[in-house]
């Protein structure tokens, strides 16, 4: 017991020495803790794409304070971490890893095969629809099991009421309620299947049914011997996984393998098709972008700001990969100003616009470091 | 409207499938339908829910529920449905907008007899409208002893709930509650117009709960004392503590000793694994839920063995309420209590950090001097940054700020509070504002301290407790049959609450197998 709480110690230090890395010098330990948790600002946005933590972005959305701050002051106790000023600024602080630091997290790597499941995570683009996915399922299969063992009444585990709203609308439609009945447990078993056994053990025994509630990450833990954190790691990324599987399987048509599992992924929620991660305000200008109005036209529709407006493309440019952006800049632009954010190593718009010189506005350029590395980057600072 | 005991009981086996009444209900039932006011005192699982939810049945109205436990109100609805009968719903802040938006339609349209709602959707004036417009027949208030500020558990918003009564044109209330003192009953009685004759009481006394006292010295001594009960007592059963830190490190103490049929249970956790180990302990996956006394409300399980308090609750109507949830099958059970005396500390520590300093009291009247102009609002972030407190000290803040005449027409919602401040109270209101805090501070240390003296009585647990709550000393069905089940003091035979040796729990893991842990999911039809 004692040696498994020491492992979970051991995971999370290693994972934040990782994390801290990229930012030593250039940013506090805070950082990271924001990105760790998913914090929605343009900061965070920035520094993400500006370290390339995306793995990292919303891992561990419940990480208290003060756990973050006790583990900082151990790191800084045990000298892997040292708290030092900045370059160019003495009355600032950033820090810095040790030598000691650097072996600690050289040995963790390799313990946690951390190169191994980092490249599968990516919580800046899927963090939040795995989510809705994986209450989704829970909830479907709870549902599902229910009535296969014709148990009518149970309390649902996943109390969200989008969520609830959904599995019942799914369950009302003719036809429905016979598919999931019939077919859920071979699209599991499937996709599952070709996992390996540990990760299928990690992924089936958290679902719930008729005749058992799903394990607890600290369950999990202990029955596969494995720290929590890792566990819930472990988890995202098959999740992930997963997702995309559902997803990128070309189109979604009934020739898709898993038809039930991959209707999960879609919204049917009030944010259509946008992933459901704009605001509202941005997804209604979206769907109004997608009708063919023009940001002006909005503006007098709307009574917006037209920067407001502007505002929404960012991040629209961000969220929704698969919009259409060619109207506002040319895949040239684009690439021009991706090319001098990383020459110059920053997100500051002011910056690339002078080193840019004429002919791109400020919407552009936003538009582009929004869009940089595939919708996965940030949304930039209005200057 | 009156109706004979003859037609109630009909009602009640069709509807709940019970053939007889419980000690109690009926007195309470049947006054309620004559139209008075009456103050039912129940002790947990003793069918509280049936003396609202049978008059809910044959009242031409509406029956309200005020109940301050989204969680309850929400599983109780699920209950009813499942028994078939649609006409319940709840109207709370679990509710998105559209939600709550379609309910009040649905009540306008008179589609529901009986409606749960929280206190705080209760203030809100269009809803007072729709439901006076609607006709409400009955108001039931489930844990009426929220209303008492001598409560152990005073709750701000239950304090408007006479004047929103008497705005609905006072239909006969019910206030329903299984812990109140001779005190808080009067109050109670008191605020809702009650007479002493519609004050109907059911023992507290459970014959078929052991109560037991073990004193320890040191932290080290209680975990080894607790190690060995958790390893012989027959489950299922809860440990309460005061702390989540001494729930995660019990919890962890047990996996180390093997017992890994264990949980943690506290407000720490999400909102996902709180359900899940619930459901668990439900289904018979877990024998022992270690929790903080977030865990339990609501929570229908009839074969609790046993309740082991690792600290002494804040006060014995807590203490009640949570070992009232042993044995509601009627099978005998074990309430143990440890005592250390450095645990009335943890006590003292929450009660500090639940109420203002002076210094944040002063801060925040000065804040509100400071803005007002007419109708004003200050956020929970805008409160954190000024005046330096949580959202449950700032409403504590506010609730008190109003009632000293420095504040009116307080509302609460999700980005933090409107208000209308009135000139020139500031002097006045400060000391009043101190006053009142300091007595509602002083109550609860009243409650440690009569927690405290109970258990220095070394009489009789069941009578002294009894006793406590009002009732008569040495009533004839207080007594268990034999002494050898009653308490520490006049007698416990152990080993009634021991496991079986064939108990034993060591099962190996079957190695995996996909398919099968599908099927066991999703059988095949």
């Amino acid at each position: 017991m004692i040696q498994w709480q020491a492992r979970e110690h051991l995971f999370l230090h290693t994972i934040i020495l990782d994390g801290l890395r990229p930012l030593q010098g250039e940013r506090t330990t805070n950082s990271l803790f924001h990105i760790l948790r998913g914090r929605r600002a343009n900061q965070t946005y920035q520094d993400v794409h500006m370290y390339k933590l995306h793995h990292y972005y919303r891992m561990f959305p419940a990480f208290s304070r003060e756990r973050w701050d006790a583990i900082v002051k151990n790191l800084v106790e045990q000298n892997f971490v040292q708290i030092v000023p900045f370059r160019h600024n003495a009355n600032k602080w950033t820090f810095s890893i040790t030598p000691l630091g650097e072996k600690a997290w050289e040995e963790g790597r390799g313990q946690f095969a951390l190169d191994q499941w980092k490249p599968r995570l990516n919580g800046i683009s899927y963090a939040q629809p795995v989510r809705l996915f994986w209450m989704r399922l829970h909830l479907m299969a709870q549902t599902i099991s229910h009535l296969l063992y014709q148990e009518l009444a149970f309390s649902p585990i996943v109390q969200d009421k989008g969520v609830q709203q959904w599995v019942k609308q799914q369950l009302s439609m003719p036809g429905h309620r016979d598919q999931w009945m019939n077919q859920l447990f071979d699209e599991l078993f499937s996709i599952v299947n070709k996992w390996e056994p540990f990760l299928q053990e990690l992924f089936i025994l958290q679902l719930s049914g008729a005749r058992q509630a799903g394990l607890t990450v600290n369950q999990l833990a202990y029955r596969l011997d494995q720290p929590p954190s890792l566990i819930g790691v472990y988890m995202q990324a098959a999740l992930t996984d997963m997702y995309r599987q559902l997803t990128e399987s070309g189109e979604r048509d009934h020739q898709h393998p898993y038809p039930l599992l991959a209707s999960m992924c879609t919204d049917h929620a009030p944010a259509q098709s946008s992933g459901g991660r704009l605001s509202q305000s941005a997804n209604a200008t979206y769907r109004m972008i997608q009708q063919g109005l023009t940001p002006e036209e909005i503006v007098s529709l709307r009574r917006l700001k037209l920067s407001t407006v502007e505002d929404h493309l960012v991040e629209m440019a961000l969220y929704c990969p698969q919009w259409d952006m060619s109207g506002y800049i040319t895949e040239e632009q684009l690439q021009r100003v991706a090319a001098v954010s990383q020459e110059l190593g920053t997100g500051r718009l002011r910056l690339i616009k002078d080193a840019l010189g004429d002919g791109y506005s400020y919407l552009q350029i936003r538009l582009a470091l929004a869009r940089q590395g595939g919708g996965k980057t940030y949304a930039g600072n209005r200057t | 409207m009156q109706a004979t005991e003859h037609e109630l009981c009909g009602v009640l086996e069709r509807h709940f499938g019970y053939r007889s009444f419980r000690e109690g209900q009926l007195p309470i039932i049947s006054r309620v339908l004559s139209g008075q006011n009456v103050l039912g005192i129940l002790s947990t699982g003793g069918g509280k829910s049936i003396t609202y939810q049978l008059p809910a049945l044959v009242l031409p109205g509406l029956t309200l529920v005020v109940s301050p436990l989204i969680s309850l109100m929400i599983d109780q609805v699920q209950q009813l449905r499942r028994k078939g009968f649609r006409h319940a719903t709840y109207l709370n802040s679990a509710l998105t907008l559209p939600e709550i938006r379609q309910v009040l339609d649905e009540i306008d349209a008179g589609r529901y007899k009986l409606l749960y709602i929280s206190p705080e959707k209760l203030q809100q004036p269009q809803i007072i409208r729709l439901l006076k417009r609607r006709g409400v027949s009955l108001v039931a208030v489930d844990e009426a002893h929220c209303i008492s500020q001598w409560g152990h558990d005073f709750r701000t918003d239950y304090l408007r709930l006479p004047e929103i009564i008497a705005e609905l044109g006072s239909p006969p209330l019910l206030a329903v509650t299984a812990t109140a003192t001779q005190a808080v009953q009067e109050e109670i009685s008191h605020l809702f117009h009650i007479r002493t004759k519609n004050i109907i009481i059911l023992s507290i006394n459970r014959p078929n709960i052991a109560y037991d006292l073990i004193e320890v010295e040191s932290d080290k001594e209680k975990r080894e004392h607790l190690m060995d009960q958790l390893q012989s007592l027959r489950g299922p059963g809860i440990v309460y503590c005061s702390t989540r830190q001494s729930v995660d490190s019990l919890v962890e103490a047990c996996h180390a000793a093997g017992l890994t049929r264990t949980h943690t249970y506290h407000g720490g956790m999400n909102a996902m694994e709180r359900m899940l180990v619930q459901e668990q302990f439900m289904q018979g996956q877990l024998d022992v839920i270690i929790a903080t006394n977030a865990f339990g409300m609501g929570i229908d399980k009839g074969d609790i063995r046993y309740v082991l308090h690792y600290h002494v609750p804040a006060s014995i109507e807590a203490y009640t309420q949570e070992i009232g949830r042993i044995g509601r099958d009627g099978q005998p059970g074990y309430a143990c209590l440890y005592v250390q005396p450095d645990d009335q500390l943890i006590h003292h520590r929450l009660i500090q950090n639940e109420f203002p300093t002076d210094e944040e009291l002063r801060y925040f009247v000065e804040v509100l001097s400071g803005i007002h102009k007419g109708i004003d609002i200050l956020t929970h972030q805008q409160i954190q940054a000024w005046v330096g407190v949580g959202e449950t000290v700032a409403r504590m803040l506010f609730f008190y700020a109003e009632r000293a005449g420095l504040l009116q027409d307080v509302v609460m919602n999700r980005d933090g509070y409107q208000f209308r401040y009135i000139d020139g109270q500031e002097k006045a209101a400060l000391p009043l504002m101190r006053t009142h805090l300091e007595r509602t501070k002083q109550t609860k240390y009243a409650k440690l301290q009569d927690m405290q003296a109970w258990l220095t009585k070394k009489d009789c647990l069941r009578k002294t407790l009894t006793a406590y709550f009002g009732e008569a000393e040495g009533e004839s069905e207080a007594k268990p049959k034999a002494d050898l089940y009653c308490c520490c003091y006049c007698g416990l035979d152990q080993s009634v609450y021991m496991a079986q040796e064939s108990d034993d729990e060591s099962r190996d893991l079957p190695s995996w197998d996909l398919e099968a842990a599908l099927r066991m999911l999703f059988p095949k039809r």
